[in-house]
């Protein structure tokens, strides 16, 4: 990768890194460290790593980064480990949004995570396992079961008024 | 034989075993005698095989939900989801439940790296320029303030170009004569080059009338080099020329001649016809101002900058203050005049 083409990363993906690392931390400070950590690493292998793989390599470093930041913290909720009463909101909702995101936000970490890679940066569960580290087959579980999640904190489309 | 029987036999192996068979008559009916009659195997059915019949009514709800997502997520093939959208708009209360599933995605947030410019990196090539940068927009910064620091006033032996208006309506003999009469007594005139020089703007002038005569436009004007000095001026009339006593000429030639172009004149002339665009240069020694003023303007060229020098003036004098304005800083200075006994 030449510099202008680590400029050009710095440019198209910090954002989307920031985003997906605020949004699961959502700590804008710690969110912030996690990206110039990545982007420094990135730019420590700037030679050895091609620009077409630069997008995810920048999330797997993200992502591995967070992870190990909160399990130092042990703030991390391990899957599974959520609770039930906490996913229902029977109150009626002004947007659809801003409940999903609060939906979100309650979700485990790691289908949190996939969701946010799948529907923000558009990855394909094979690309979303490369980056997580996990299987094609695990994402895809991790995703659909995250969903039904959300569904279910959501309740009624009749609820989003 | 019993290949034949069990029906693994080969075509040609079927042919050979005939062949043989005929001609051992009493063979052929020996076995044909003992053979058991295989009948045809009958055709049974599974007689509760619409039992097993499904259809998207007996869907669980899980499964219908599972099949939801994986619709949103794109994950049927088209004959799957065209299937399932189909049976899915026949139920109305599935229908709501689908729907949802498809508004479940998380909707697009405007969020932006706060310190996106603190990663970039720079090249050794715009390392360089930006230290160029850094010393031209120094070296502009001090231009100005020598500008408003330094003495700035005119050689008060040299008459700056000003404007002469005078009235066309007689020949170029008439002109001479009224000209006499007409150039301000308080300026220092030398007694013949200046007749030969406004001489020669009345025969220009009146050149343009007759132009002007035909073609009536509001303005004309044409650029002459003055005799003897050697340097341009810009003739310029204006007015009602049907009625040619009414006529105005406006020069930008000096009403005193300055004597003979000398290098330092000519130097600066042609860096303000050259580098500042002056179409009717002055002859009078460079300005800091218009050195700054020329920096700036290279400096706006090279790397796409928008600084800006205006001169404060007032009438066709020296500025009487320099305004610096750009993205950073704007700022006015008075310019510093000393007068000539100073």
């Amino acid at each position: 990768m030449t510099v202008k083409e680590y400029n050009k990363a710095v440019e198209e993906y910090s954002d989307g890194v920031y985003r997906f690392i605020l949004k699961n931390l959502r700590d804008g400070d710690r969110a912030s460290d996690v990206v110039q950590d990545s982007f420094e690493k990135l730019w420590m292998h700037v030679a050895e790593i091609d620009y077409k793989v630069a997008r995810s390599w920048l999330f797997t470093t993200a992502y591995n980064q967070m992870i190990d930041m909160l399990r130092r913290e042990s703030k991390m909720v391990l899957t599974g480990e959520h609770n039930d009463r906490e996913l229902y909101y029977e109150g009626s909702y002004t947007d659809l949004s801003e409940v999903l995101n609060q939906a979100l936000a309650r979700l485990p970490e790691q289908q949190r995570s996939v969701i946010m890679l799948r529907d923000y940066e558009g990855y394909s569960y094979k690309e979303i396992g490369e980056i997580t580290g996990m299987s094609e087959a695990q994402v895809k579980i991790s995703i659909y079961r995250g969903r039904m999640e959300l569904k279910r904190y959501i309740g009624t489309i009749e609820a989003v008024v | 034989m019993e290949r034949y029987l069990a029906g693994s036999l080969s075509e040609e192996g079927t042919r050979e075993l005939f062949r043989f068979l005929e001609e051992e008559p009493g063979l052929f009916d020996s076995l044909t005698g003992d053979i058991p009659v295989i009948s045809a195997q009958p055709e049974k059915k599974y007689p509760f095989k619409s039992r097993l019949l499904k259809s998207y009514s007996d869907l669980s709800e899980e499964q219908f939900e599972y099949l939801c997502i994986a619709s949103a997520e794109g994950d049927l093939t088209a004959e799957q989801q065209e299937e399932f959208e189909s049976f899915v708009l026949a139920d109305e209360k599935r229908a709501v439940t689908y729907n949802l599933y498809k508004r479940l995605r998380l909707p697009a947030e405007d969020i932006s790296y706060p310190l996106k410019n603190g990663l970039k990196r720079v090249t050794p090539f715009v390392r360089v320029t930006r230290v160029a940068t850094l010393v031209m927009a120094a070296a502009a910064s001090v231009a100005i303030l020598v500008i408003a620091l330094t003495n700035n006033s005119t050689d008060p032996a040299v008459i700056p170009a000003s404007e002469v208006t005078a009235s066309v309506s007689g020949t170029v003999q008439e002109q001479e004569q009224k000209q006499e009469e007409e150039i301000p007594a308080d300026k220092t005139i030398s007694p013949v080059e200046p007749q030969k020089s406004q001489v020669e703007i009345v025969r220009v002038a009146e050149t343009l009338i007759e132009a002007a005569e035909v073609e009536k436009p509001e303005v004309i004007e044409r650029k002459i080099i003055m005799p003897l000095a050697g340097e341009p001026a810009m003739v310029r009339i204006a007015g009602n020329f049907e009625t040619p006593g009414l006529t105005d000429i406006y020069t930008t030639a000096p009403v005193e001649y300055q004597g003979p172009l000398t290098l330092r004149n000519y130097l600066a002339m042609a860096f303000r016809e050259r580098i500042l665009g002056e179409e009717i240069p002055d002859r009078s020694p460079i300005k800091a101002y218009e050195i700054a003023s020329a920096g700036i303007t290279g400096v706006n060229k090279l790397l796409g900058w928008d600084m800006n020098l205006e001169f404060v003036k007032e009438g066709r004098d020296d500025p009487e203050a320099v305004m610096f304005s750009s993205r950073l800083i704007k700022f006015q200075a008075p310019v510093k005049k000393i007068t000539a006994d100073q």
